[in-house]
């Protein structure tokens, strides 16, 4: 008994510098790699290992998680939205791109859809409005384009969508009537009784501006906000006849996942819910998420005023221009192959002899196949709607989702980050009302 | 009534057991269900059996995470363990009572400081000392130092009082035999203070695994704890919980075994 006391209190120093020498070995063999932040699920989990042969990959579910990581050096580069973007660069925490090095191209967006496009030049008028020249961040003396700061990947815009299945058999009749208000309203006469939505105060407190006479306004400044957010919430007392408030009926999520999932799952309360029209495409094909739901369960609502958003790749200024341009190269198989091609030139390259195509041949076409939102480029775009939507599963309706209109680009006007979270915080109050 | 006492004995016992188990259990099972092409978990619907989530849990990015979280929790436990055997000595060398007193007061301050306040006032110290944490580095030592910080008030914590009922003849019988200052240390203190010194382990191991404050807001390492909040939930980290499930039970079953061995061979005696 005490010679095995004895050898216990050997063994324990023994395993524990073992463990702790076995720790700065592999410390010392694999060095620390810098981090892309990403918003969750949106990358082939395929092309994850391929990334992380020179980085650490990170998925966040909040806008402002990428801005904190930026801002407190965490990362040196990653996906984040349009709107939230120009605090960054007018803080200069974000670079330009170099197009010419890192792909070879001048002017990049000749390869972006008019939607893109559209949405990106919106942005132009927010860079550097103090500055002695408007709009020069960088003090060369020229004006500045948002388009300089950005990759963009996806396209999107919010939309409602039902499960038709936990509706029985009521049809809704919106009478060519898509403001929210009525869309609620007749979701909610056809049986939807429980609503999931984003917890996503700005994009959300811009549907406010429906209520008020003389089109959607999508700018929220410090005296208008609080009455956006009292719209927001007469919109949603009126269309669902409870307010934001009550739990019951009106559930607010963090993780537009969860949004997603409950609306499909068969066995949840929850019959409707207001998303990114990529999340309803992906909810449309139901069958991978629940076995037992067929697609096309899910149907869709455009609102007639729906804000949209690009997603991009950007650089932190914390990296020297050799290292963005080196980043972009080593990530060019996961996120752009493909963002700088032509619509033939995508063809070529992914049609097999036997004329079928192969979706992983180009990396951001491979990404489509996964993540299912609608891509920035022109040739992804028209190769996509041309050559995705198979003829069994409905491919009018599934590519109703996946359309965006140049009609329906409503970016949404910079908010800087002391007003995100005067925005944060009033929202967050009046949920708990 | 003694019946009725042996079955409400041993159901309260059976009740806690559930309790500490069921969500485990379902954790455990939940581990093999398939998920979407997205990676979502879902708990109301069996969707196929996969063994994702355990191959997951081996891949490079969590070895990676649990190497440093290893290298982290054996390093800071090993700084925290000299630390506070120092302090409990040089307090138990201590005649004054006043600072024992001030002892008591100033290691609780940072044990009930939420673990952000600590995390914010590092980030803030290593800034102004060290420069501002690049993104291209890892700062390792950052989150080191942070858990020394965050683990030293447990450490002394649970020496402490073990330290205190120190007979202090033993250290000047092993002075009178002849033995040196030091040697009398780890002879006589050390080998008292052993049972505590590897409780403190076994304590800052857990806390440092379990850490994902400090070590998020104070440098760039990547570890186990970081990662299961990192973004949403991950079926991997079901995997770990069904993992700890089946050592917990194995051990349990492996200590009644042997206990009931020994019962039986005393009573043979």
């Amino acid at each position: 008994m005490k010679n095995k006391k004895a050898l216990l209190w050997i063994l324990i120093p023994i395993v524990f510098f073992g463990v702790m020498i076995t720790g700065i070995v592999y410390k010392s063999v694999n060095p620390y790699k810098p981090t892309i932040y990403n918003y969750q699920s949106y990358v082939n989990p395929d092309f994850i290992p391929e990334i992380e042969k020179n980085y650490s990959y990170r998925e966040y579910k909040n806008n402002s998680e990428f801005n904190n990581a930026i801002d407190n050096n965490k990362a040196i580069g990653g996906i984040s939205t349009d709107y939230m973007l120009v605090d960054l660069i007018n803080n200069k925490k974000i670079s330009k791109i170099n197009f010419e090095k890192a792909f070879g191209i001048a002017d990049p967006t000749i390869f972006y859809s008019d939607q893109t496009n559209k949405q990106l030049e919106f942005f132009d008028k927010f860079i550097a409005v103090n500055s002695k020249v408007k709009g020069d961040v960088d003090g060369d003396g020229i004006v500045d384009r948002f388009s300089e700061y950005i990759i963009p990947i996806w396209i999107n815009n919010k939309v409602f969508i039902y499960n038709s299945e936990k509706m029985g058999n009521n049809i809704p009749n919106f009478n060519n009537d898509f403001s929210y208000e009525n869309i609620l309203k007749e979701l909610t006469r056809g049986g939807v009784d429980v609503w999931s939505w984003t917890n996503a105060p700005i994009e959300n407190s811009v549907l406010g501006s429906e209520k008020e006479l003389g089109g959607f306004d999508t700018t929220l400044t410090n005296d208008n906000y609080v009455k956006r957010i009292d719209q927001f919430s007469q919109i949603v007392q009126n269309g669902t006849g409870h307010s934001i408030s009550d739990s019951s009926t009106n559930i607010f999520e963090d993780d537009s996942d969860v949004v997603l999932q409950s609306t499909i799952d068969p066995k949840s309360f929850i019959k409707g819910s207001y998303l990114f029209n990529g999340d309803a495409l992906d909810a449309f094909w139901s069958e991978d998420n629940f076995s037992n739901v067929s697609t096309g369960t899910i149907k869709m609502v455009k609102p007639e005023n729906s804000p949209s958003f690009v997603d991009g790749f950007v650089v932190s200024s914390s990296i020297s221009e050799d290292k963005q341009v080196e980043l972009l190269k080593n990530l060019n198989s996961v996120f752009f192959e493909g963002k700088f091609m032509t619509k033939e030139e995508i063809s070529l390259e992914v049609t097999l002899e036997d004329n079928t195509i192969d979706w992983t041949k180009i990396g951001s076409l491979n990404n489509f196949d996964y993540v299912n939102y609608t891509p920035t480029s022109k040739g992804e775009y028209e190769f996509i709607l041309d050559n995705y939507f198979s003829e069994e599963d409905d491919p009018k309706t599934a590519k109703s989702f996946f359309e965006i209109e140049v009609h329906q680009i409503i970016p949404i006007a910079p908010v800087n980050e002391e007003l995100q979270s005067r925005i944060a915080i009033e929202f967050k109050r009046r949920l708990r009302l | 009534m003694t019946r009725f006492k042996e079955f409400s004995k041993y159901f309260y016992i059976v009740i806690i057991l559930v309790i500490f188990y069921i969500p485990l259990f379902f954790a455990a099972v939940f581990s093999f269900n398939e998920t979407s092409d997205k990676g979502f978990i879902t708990f109301t619907h069996w969707n196929g059996f996969t063994w994702e989530a355990y191959e997951n849990l081996f891949s490079n990015k969590m070895v990676a995470a649990f190497m440093s979280s290893l290298l982290l929790g054996t390093l800071s436990s090993l700084i925290v363990i000299i630390f506070s055997l120092l302090t409990v000595f040089s307090i138990w060398k201590q005649k004054s009572r006043s600072i024992k007193i001030v002892r008591n007061v100033s290691t609780n301050i940072s044990l009930i400081n939420p673990d952000v306040i600590i995390g914010v006032s590092l980030a803030i110290f290593f800034s102004l000392s060290l420069g501002i944490l690049s993104s291209e580095s890892e700062g390792f030592e950052r989150a080191l130092v942070g858990h020394v910080v965050m683990i030293l008030p447990y450490g002394i914590l649970i020496m402490y009082p073990k330290s205190e009922k120190f007979n202090k003849s033993i250290f000047e019988a092993s002075y009178d035999l002849g033995y040196p200052k030091v040697k009398t240390w780890f002879k006589t203190y050390f080998i008292y203070m052993l049972p505590s010194i590897s409780f403190t382990l076994l304590v800052s191991m857990v806390l440092s695994f379990d850490d994902f404050i400090i070590t998020t807001i104070t440098s760039n390492t990547e570890t186990v704890g970081t990662e299961l909040y990192q973004g949403r939930f991950q079926s991997w980290a079901l995997a770990i919980g069904s993992i700890l499930l089946v050592s917990v039970i194995v051990v349990n079953a492996a200590i009644f075994f042997k206990s009931s061995r020994k019962v039986e061979k005393d009573n043979e005696k």
